[in-house]
């Protein structure tokens, strides 16, 4: 079977080679061997080979993927059928290492059934930057514990996987949303597909002042992939008590914070990452979880619009592509 | 009356001035008048009249100061008596603007009676350090509930008046992991001979992080930092994992940069602290076990409140120059007596 590898520390674009490889020996008590038919192209994909994030904990054995969709082949001894996992069943990966090859093993407690009504292109979409989503959903509602509903999310970098599962998450939650996208472009095309969501492009010099004059309650909460600049203006937006959630550092540059503005709002910034949420809750909590988003893909499937596909063989120009960037839909590397 | 008063913000000698004005009117309903006798000098106080965290200017000019130790002189109409607020109790006043008068008027709210064994002295230093302490101590176990057991709690600035009370309110609760940072060597000998079984390190020296490490075997879960600056993102790569910087101040007026990217890696948290919202966050029943506590602390802890010096109420320009001098040691405290 066909089989991605990072081939050399350092840019996985030039370092990413296609092996054949044994397929995998029959499942043992409690795992599942599934074909593998898409997994999305994650930051950490690339990140890991460049040394950013640790090798061994996002590509063992030098093979990219954590997550993905396809099908069962076979289940080991002790795998309750009960779950829906059985051969032939459609399932998604919910997290794993080296989910690029065409088959692998997991234990079947990572996988889920996809419902039937949701096809592949979604489903693999909506793990991990879904997951992420909901982690940073719940990180967001325990902030906001005491102020009244009407307090709005403030979301930027809105036009992001992430941020517009996010922004689906709180739509069909009640929970209004104030989204921030980098251009004018982006802003209406998100607002086309968020009706009641208000959308605010970050390129025109007013945009805090367009932010506050857009809701009667400053938000509690700002979610944030970005930093650098973007840190302090987001805190100077927050109500009093408010809190900063960040979960990317797209922009590098560090920020300059203010320590009284910190101090006499009470301010918080809480860092977070989908991996320290997967360590810190448990799997069943996760799934039941893992149903809202599902929700989310059934009643917004436009979210998920935008992806493109690359054949496994092609692995190092789907990266290259996820790498270049902007885009606005997901990369997708398919078997 | 006498009462210092500001009509425009900048340095404290050219915008202070020593006057007569009158005396507060009748309290009204939840609140009384109290006859002002020692009010301790804060950072805050002189970041005020400079105008670094501006405070509107009240028409006839503002009187500084948001705390003090008084005698209630009329208390107001609707005062709840279970608060023991009556004429001539000792109080703590806590966070009422323009306590540096000879009299003002509080909300009764603001008002704390003072048990018979503590002194002026002591409960004046109490007001906005003691209770900065004990919200710090709270949001402590609030990010890490084993914080100072499993884990070691870093108390940086660990000289100042916070640091000790910090120190002291641990010792309180038998949190035995508890690092204090200081300064310099000096400041690390002082604190020594005033606290036992406290490690102290000084970041005199380069090694300093790994000293705070090496003090326990283990990266601190939490730290307590009111210096910011380029102090925030140091205390930040020397947490542990999930670990979290609680900011109660910027001596160091400089604006922290922070990196992103490790605050996300380790997930670390920053939350901003601040007194006043002991007032307005805290129940009444938890504010009231909050001043038992730090009246405890200061019977088991007085060795904290012997440092001061105090100024006359007419000397609040030198007072504060003083309470500014690095290295500072103690309290500066300003006094009227009749």
């Amino acid at each position: 079977m066909k089989t991605v590898f990072i081939n050399a520390k350092g840019n996985i674009g030039d370092g990413l080679i296609v092996r054949d490889v044994a397929d995998p020996s029959p499942p043992a008590e409690g795992e599942a061997i599934v074909r593998v038919r898409k997994r999305v192209v994650r930051a950490v994909d690339y990140q890991a080979a460049s040394g950013l994030l640790p090798l061994n904990t996002f590509a063992q054995n030098g093979i990219p993927g954590i997550d993905g969709v396809g099908v069962v082949e076979r289940v080991g001894a002790k795998v309750d059928p009960s779950t829906g996992i059985s051969p032939g069943a459609r399932v998604i990966i919910m997290r794993m290492n080296g989910s690029w090859a065409e088959r692998v093993t997991v234990p079947a407690t990572s996988l889920m059934p996809t419902p039937a009504d949701i096809p592949d292109e979604i489903a693999c979409q909506t793990v991990n930057n879904g997951t992420t989503a909901l982690m940073l959903f719940r990180t967001a509602e325990q902030s906001v514990g005491y102020t009244p509903g009407a307090a709005p999310l403030l979301v930027s970098a809105a036009n992001s996987s992430v941020a517009r599962t996010l922004i689906g998450l709180a739509t069909i939650s009640g929970r209004p949303v104030i989204g921030l996208a980098r251009r004018e472009s982006d802003a209406k095309a998100l607002a086309s597909l968020f009706k009641d969501v208000r959308i605010i492009a970050t390129d025109r010099p007013d945009w805090p002042a367009a932010v506050r004059s857009s809701s009667s309650v400053a938000p509690h909460v700002a979610i944030d992939p970005i930093g650098g600049e973007m840190m302090p203006a987001l805190l100077d937006l927050l109500a009093h008590g408010g809190t900063l959630v960040v979960y990317g550092g797209l922009d590098p540059r560090p920020s300059q914070i203010s320590s009284v503005r910190m101090t006499s709002n009470e301010l918080t910034i809480r860092g977070t990452s989908s991996f320290g949420w997967a360590v810190r809750t448990s799997p069943s909590e996760r799934l039941a979880n893992f149903q809202l988003i599902l929700e989310v893909a059934r009643r917004m499937p436009k979210i998920f619009d935008g992806y493109r596909e690359f054949p496994l063989t092609e692995a190092a120009e789907a990266v290259a592509f996820a790498q270049a960037g902007p885009r606005h839909g997901a990369t997708i590397v398919t078997s | 009356m006498k009462a210092i008063v500001y009509r425009q913000y900048g340095e404290p000698s050219e915008v202070l001035s020593y006057e007569e004005i009158s005396a507060p009117a009748t309290p009204g309903p939840n609140e009384a008048t109290v006859r002002v006798v020692k009010r301790m000098i804060h950072p805050i106080d002189g970041m005020m009249v400079r105008g670094i965290i501006p405070m509107p200017i009240a028409p006839g000019g503002s009187v500084p100061g948001s705390d003090g130790v008084g005698i209630v002189e009329q208390v107001g109409a609707d005062v709840d008596p279970s608060t023991g607020l009556a004429p001539g109790k000792r109080v703590i006043i806590f966070h009422a603007h323009g306590t540096w008068a000879e009299h003002m008027t509080a909300p009764a709210q603001s008002l704390i009676p003072i048990p018979d064994d503590v002194s002026d002295t002591a409960a004046c230093q109490l007001s906005i350090n003691g209770i900065t302490a004990i919200m710090l101590m709270r949001a402590a176990l609030a990010a890490d509930s084993r914080a100072g057991i499993h884990s070691p709690i870093l108390v940086t600035a660990a000289g100042s008046s916070v640091g000790r009370n910090l120190i002291a309110l641990a010792q309180m609760r038998g949190l035995k992991k508890v690092v204090a940072l200081v300064r310099s060597d000096s400041g690390a000998l002082i604190l020594k001979n005033g606290t036992k079984d406290v490690p102290v390190v000084s970041t005199q020296h380069d090694n300093w992080a790994e000293a705070v490490t090496q003090a326990f075997g283990q990266a601190p879960s939490v730290a307590m930092d009111p210096i910011s600056g380029e102090m925030t993102s140091k205390l930040l790569s020397l947490l542990a994992d999930g670990g979290t910087l609680l900011i109660y101040g910027s001596l160091d007026s400089r604006p922290p940069a922070i990196q992103t990217t490790p605050i996300i890696i380790h997930q670390y948290g920053l939350r901003g602290v601040a007194a006043p919202a002991w007032l307005t966050s805290t129940s009444a029943e938890q504010r009231a076990s909050d001043v038992a506590d730090l009246f405890e602390m200061t019977r088991r802890a007085p060795g904290n409140f012997n440092d001061y010096r105090e100024f006359a109420l007419a000397q609040a320009i030198e007072a504060l120059s003083a309470a500014q001098a690095t290295p500072r040691r103690g309290a500066t405290i300003l006094t009227s007596d009749d």
